[in-house]
């Protein structure tokens, strides 16, 4: 993207930009508030301890990294799926199915060369994810079932699938329940953090996806079914195909960051490695009104805050739940919709009056 | 005379940049029925909102039974005896008709609500003024024109001696419009004044003492219905001469476009709708489909659009067989649609202009690249010429289309689905709800369409529209073929009696 549209990207998103640093900006005098509320630690020493875990040296730095590199998939994923109208609560079961897929892929294919078994694993995970968010997306289009509730209950399913390979063929032996190593790992990054090349992969996916949305009929299709469906069928776009075409991305992004996981950031897999990545990529994407071009800030944001308090947990007296009830409460605010969109308010306010 | 129950004088309001309303005047003798008419966006729902106190007026008087009213607001115009009927109902769906008409003015014994002293109230209302309401049912069970007066009944009991009713005969069969002409005059005829907004001349030449006309937020002229005619009423309503009659031009019809052959279908709660109908439409032709709104118009332009499942019987579309084919297949067999129902299934709401006059050819050059890599600039090219050739206003592509009036909406709709390259244009209430330039502009377009060998196939409730395009009209009733007659036979008398034939002695000439 040059200069001239990467301006336009900044000037489009003016509003939503503005809200993002506003919510942390608040976010952030509330929870020195807490902080001061219920800890005798002193807030500023916490808070730069909070920001020196997530941001200063490499370790902390590459963590907050590695972290995000998933959660944007993931958001991204729930993105482009509740673009064309689905609420797609299935991110973790899809990561999960990619991450096993990967997983089955790398420890089984031994002795093929590493860069060919590397290429062998993502498609696997694509496929095994996008094929998992098919199924809810099917009894969605074909018998009307509630795609939210199919999607919770899969979830469940997939960690079962994944816990009984893991335990079972696939079981290191050790007393942690993982599995054997991979045969093959994304190139590392920024040693002695987990980062590696998967952020790349990932943002080239987040460039592409921005592409899709805006320049291609596939996007323009996904959009319109998400807003107004009974319009596209009438215009003769496939809705039904669209839709699925639009789980099936969703399930493969987020089968792609399953792979990250095990080949970047593992190189096993762990059991429950990821319980709640998905749907923090489902907050995250949330944050920011499903707006892809802003969810790397988003991603980037969560990430650190998490990472941020394992450093203070070990540092200062404060406890890790302590920060993730100041994310919940970043995730809320972030989600009242008009909260710092002054204009748009100011115009409501005026288009209510003049409508009539 | 003296004996006003409203007068507004020198009214004005603005929103923002917008003059809504500036220096109009308006009074109501008591016991009057007056419409206040104007295209849309004229001033008149404005006009009767700022009476009803929902919006401070900026500057002018009201004066209500001779009071001045300053700081009006809902409940001050209320407790004055100004009620309002809105174009949409506040209306709550759950609740019965009983329920939904003391809510929040409950007549209580002790704790409890009095519901026998409400039905004997509510009795009243109904008898007196002959209402025809089923006041234990519940909203949801009802029709639009029962709910309208419910509405209505609602306004009386709080003691309403003043009624605004915002275009209520936008959501009525005309049926259930004579309904409510009659309970007007009985209101009438009770001593209420009436204040009836509308832009359909012929119901306002029915029902009207006097006619006030408003044309871009100011007031054109106050007459009396004896006094005037339609044709001069809308020429105060445009600001020119309309021509709405427009002269048919002779048909130069072709081979078959459309052949329907034993269609049946079954509606939302009907299984069979549409009961083995059979018809066609040759090119260079309009067919009309007359009939009272319901009787089977809906699904048998659904049927043919692909959008609804034909159970028996097949459709050929310029000798392509489109019977249960998907919507994209049988536009590309050469159907366009302007649909009935223009917010949902016309228009994307949330979407811009150019998105929305796209949207059927997304897939096709220039407009994609290997039907997959959009092309805005070509896209921004086309919109920019159909905005301009269809005049729709605000002339801005990137516009948003939700807050477009029915008219410009319509417009986006038409510049759409009617092109050269179109085999049959299936055009269902084409004019409903739309003010009446544009009105005069889409039946111009649909007469040209015809010149240009495109068969067409006109759904309307209004008889006028049909008399005045169609070639050959062919009325329904209760989902089969009433009747099928050239329209130098048809005169609105037999057309009626052929709609309320009920199917049962259907002739084919």
């Amino acid at each position: 993207m040059n200069n001239g549209g990467l301006a336009k990207l900044v000037l489009d998103n003016y509003a939503a930009l503005r809200k993002v640093f506003l919510t942390v900006l608040l976010s952030i005098v509330l929870s020195v508030l807490l902080l001061l509320l219920f800890t005798h630690d002193d807030p500023g020493n916490v808070v730069l301890t909070l920001f020196r875990g997530a941001f200063v040296g490499k370790r902390n730095l590459g963590t907050t990294l590695a972290a995000s590199t998933t959660l944007l998939l993931n958001a991204i994923a729930f993105s482009i799926a509740n673009r064309a109208g689905f609420f797609n609560t299935g991110i973790d079961g899809d990561m999960y199915m990619g991450a096993l897929a990967a997983a089955l892929t790398g420890i089984y294919g031994q002795g093929i060369p590493g860069p060919v078994l590397a290429v062998l694993c993502v498609f696997a995970a694509v496929i095994a994810g996008a094929l998992w968010a098919m199924i809810p997306a099917l009894l969605n289009i074909h018998l009307n079932a509630n795609v939210i509730c199919v999607c919770i209950m899969m979830n469940s399913v997939a960690n079962y699938i994944c816990g009984f390979f893991i335990v079972g063929p696939l079981s290191a032996g050790k007393t942690v329940p993982q599995s054997r190593d991979v045969a093959v790992r994304f190139l590392q990054i920024m040693k002695p953090s987990r980062l590696n090349i998967g952020i790349f992969f990932a943002i080239a996916v987040w460039l592409f996806m921005i592409w899709m949305l805006k320049k291609t009929t596939l996007g323009y299709e996904l959009k319109t079914i998400g807003q107004n469906s009974e319009h596209a069928r009438y215009a003769g776009i496939d809705h039904k195909r669209t839709g699925l075409v639009a789980m099936l991305i969703s399930g493969a992004l987020a089968g792609f960051a399953g792979c990250i996981e095990i080949l970047g950031n593992y190189g096993y897999f762990l059991n429950e490695f990821a319980s709640g990545l998905g749907s923090r990529g489902l907050l995250t994407a949330l944050i920011v009104r499903c707006n892809v071009g802003l969810l790397p800030i988003a991603a980037f944001f969560i990430s650190a805050l998490s990472s941020g308090a394992i450093t203070m947990q070990a540092v200062t007296k404060v406890p890790k739940s302590l920060i993730d009830s100041l994310t919940a409460l970043f995730i809320i605010l972030a989600t009242m919709e008009t909260l710092f969109l002054f204009e748009r308010r100011k115009k409501n306010a005026k288009e209510g009056a003049s409508r009539g | 005379m003296g004996n006003y129950a409203v007068e507004m004088e020198g009214i004005v309001k603005t929103f923002g940049p917008v003059h809504a309303v500036s220096g109009a005047s308006f009074n109501l003798v008591s016991g009057e029925i007056h419409s206040l008419i104007g295209e849309n966006g004229a001033g008149k729902s404005t006009m009767m909102k700022l009476l009803y106190g929902i919006y401070p007026i900026d500057s002018g008087t009201i004066t209500i039974n001779g009071k001045p009213a300053a700081g009006l607001t809902p409940r001050i115009a209320i407790e004055n005896g100004i009620g309002m009927v809105h174009q949409e109902f506040m209306l709550v769906n759950e609740l019965t008709v009983l329920e939904n008409i003391i809510l929040g003015f409950e007549p209580k014994k002790g704790p409890f609500i009095d519901f026998a002293a409400a039905r004997t109230k509510i009795k009243e209302y109904i008898e007196k003024y002959r209402m025809d309401v089923q006041i234990n049912k519940r909203i949801n069970q009802i029709s639009v024109g029962e709910a309208q007066r419910v509405e209505i009944i609602k306004i009386l009991s709080r003691g309403a001696s003043t009624i605004i009713l915002d275009e209520p005969t936008g959501v009525l069969t005309p049926q259930e419009t004579g309904k409510l002409f009659e309970i007007l005059l009985n209101l009438k005829a009770g001593g209420k004044s009436i204040i009836f907004i509308s832009h359909k001349l012929n119901e306002v030449m029915e029902i009207s003492d006097r006619i006030t006309v408003m044309r871009q937020s100011k007031v054109i002229d106050t007459v009396q219905k004896k006094e005037t005619n339609p044709r001069e009423l809308s020429t105060m309503m445009v600001g020119r001469e309309v021509f709405l009659n427009i002269k048919r031009t002779h048909a130069h019809t072709g081979g078959e476009v459309l052949v329907v052959d034993n269609l049946w279908t079954s509606g939302e709660k009907e299984l069979s709708k549409i009961r083995g109908i059979s018809f066609d439409v040759k090119a260079g032709e309009i067919v009309g489909v007359a009939g009272v709104d319901g009787n089977g118009q809906s699904e048998l332009v659904e049927a043919i659009t692909g959008l609804r499942r034909v159970e028996r019987g097949s459709i050929t579309l310029a000798g392509a067989g489109i019977t249960n084919a998907s919507p994209r297949f049988i536009r590309d067999a050469g159907l366009t649609h302007i649909p009935e129902d223009r917010n949902t299934r016309g228009l994307n709401r949330s979407a811009s202009v150019a998105d929305n006059l796209i949207v059927n050819k997304i897939k096709h050059s220039p407009f994609s690249k290997f039907g997959f890599i959009m092309d805005h600039n070509a896209v921004r090219t086309y919109s920019e010429e159909l905005i301009r050739k269809f005049d729709i206003r605000p002339p801005r592509p990137e516009m948003v289309t939700t807050f477009f009036s029915g008219g410009n909406a319509q417009k986006v709709v038409v510049a759409r689905e009617v092109t050269e390259s179109t085999k049959l244009l299936i055009a269902a209430q084409p004019t409903r709800g739309i003010d009446i330039g544009a009105i005069e502009s889409i039946r111009g377009i649909l007469q040209e369409v015809k010149s240009w060998g495109i068969g067409v196939l006109l759904v309307s409730v209004e008889l006028e529209e049909i008399l005045s395009l169609a070639d050959r009209i062919l009325v329904l009733s209760a989902g089969t073929i009433a009747g099928m007659l050239p329209v130098e036979e048809a005169n609105e008398e037999n057309l009626g009696l052929l709609m309320l034939s009920g199917g049962r002695d259907g002739v084919t000439v």
